[in-house]
């Protein structure tokens, strides 16, 4: 993103990471979490099992899932997975963290490991409330030919509560429309009735 | 100022991007001193933004970003030493990689950049007009055809009903065009991106989609 040619792959990732550490689906993450003591993004967690509970992979174009299950699993590196892991579990655990914006961007050290991993300070705002961003600078591409695992990843230890959160919003306001314009209708028409007779 | 700086030959994002090879590419003298022009021009026009020339890099493409609180576009040398791209196509990828920096339009939902709408609609207009002021200036069907020609098939992709529907053009590269060259480039309240971004799951995809 910010590029000439949008990657479809990158912006969909990117775009289901943000959507997921946001808003309500931040809210019941967050619920999912405490209600099931489930420490989701625990130390010793693994990101391409998250990515599977979360359901957040690209899903068109050459192997997506499989090759991103493998990149999170074995190309990131450890040091990256841990620090990823730290950030959110602090943005999610404090409830003045608004969300998590996620980013890759190129990296542009003269010879720089295969991945880093760049998080945001904090920066609240007058009511305390802030945003963080996580970045992932690359210095190359995950490589075409891999061929990926797209199979479910095994459970990691100490999980709890359903094997995919449900973090659908709760639509109640459609609801809500509905029945208040039933009950127009109804009383446009008793007034209807009543001027007849 | 242009800074070139060397890096391992292949790329760089997370998932793959259109390449071209080094040796394919128009390393000459003249192509050099083509851009060094054109970046000194940027440079001084757009003066709060930095240019980087990454010429060992073989993604045809280019990206807007922040380094340490600067704002950077960093041009690919698979876009930049590309023989199809010539001097329109040149401007107009300049110029959009500015407009995410410098457009006053909507943002990216994810950083805070001009979306990809926003900065197309800023080349064709306000970018190009500060151009203009300096002399320069590029033909946008010229632009577009050389990018097209550059990065091949992925112009080509169909996007999903859903993709299409979007007002959004910034992942459909022939609404993109279309949209361009018919004047139609609207300022967006909110960047739509996120709706015409293909999802297997939304009824259709572009290419073979494999698990």
């Amino acid at each position: 993103m910010g590029a000439l040619i949008p990657n479809g792959n990158d912006a969909e990732i990117i775009d289901k990471l943000n959507t997921t550490f946001q808003g309500a689906k931040l809210a019941k993450l967050r619920k999912h979490i405490h209600d099931n003591a489930d420490d989701l993004f625990g130390s010793g967690r693994k990101l391409h099992r998250i990515s599977h509970r979360l359901k957040i992979f690209p899903t068109t174009g050459n192997r997506p899932k499989g090759r991103w299950y493998v990149f999170l699993r074995d190309l990131i590196g450890d040091p990256n997975r841990i620090q990823i892991l730290q950030a959110i579990k602090d943005a999610v655990g404090d409830l003045n963290c608004v969300g998590i914006h996620f980013w890759a961007r190129f990296n542009t050290k003269s010879n720089p490991p295969d991945y880093e991993v760049e998080v945001s300070p904090k920066h609240p705002d007058a009511n305390g409330k802030f945003w963080i961003t996580i970045t992932l600078l690359c210095d190359h591409e995950i490589d075409p030919n891999i061929p990926g695992d797209p199979s479910d990843p095994p459970a990691d230890g100490g999980e709890h509560g359903p094997e995919h959160p449900n973090l659908r919003p709760v639509r109640r306001k459609k609801k809500a429309v509905k029945k208040s314009a039933k009950k127009a209708i109804k009383q446009a028409g008793k007034k209807t009735a009543k001027k007849k007779r | 100022m242009l800074a070139a700086i060397a890096h391992r030959i292949s790329l760089r994002m997370i998932f793959d991007q259109p390449q071209q090879a080094v040796e394919q590419q128009d390393r000459s003298a003249a192509r050099f001193s083509q851009l060094t022009r054109l970046i000194a021009v940027f440079e001084s026009t757009f003066s709060s933004v930095h240019y980087r020339l990454l010429n060992s890099i073989t993604a045809i493409n280019a990206q807007a970003s922040f380094a340490n609180g600067t704002c950077v576009v960093d041009i690919f040398g698979g876009l930049a030493f590309h023989p199809a791209i010539r001097h329109d196509g040149l401007v107009f990828m300049l110029l959009h990689e500015t407009g995410h920096h410098l457009s006053s339009g909507c943002k990216l939902p994810w950083v805070q950049l001009a979306c990809e709408c926003s900065a197309d609609r800023w080349t064709t207009v306000g970018g190009r007009k500060a151009l203009q002021a300096k002399g320069e200036d590029f033909r946008l069907q010229a632009a577009l055809q050389e990018i097209e020609h550059a990065v091949g098939s992925q112009a080509q992709q169909i996007s999903s009903a859903s993709a299409t529907r979007s007002r959004c053009w910034a992942m459909n590269w022939q609404q993109r065009k279309r949209t361009l060259l018919d004047g139609q480039a609207t300022v967006l309240k909110t960047c739509q991106i996120s709706s015409a971004i293909t999802r297997s799951q939304s009824g259709g995809q572009y290419g073979r989609t494999d698990p």
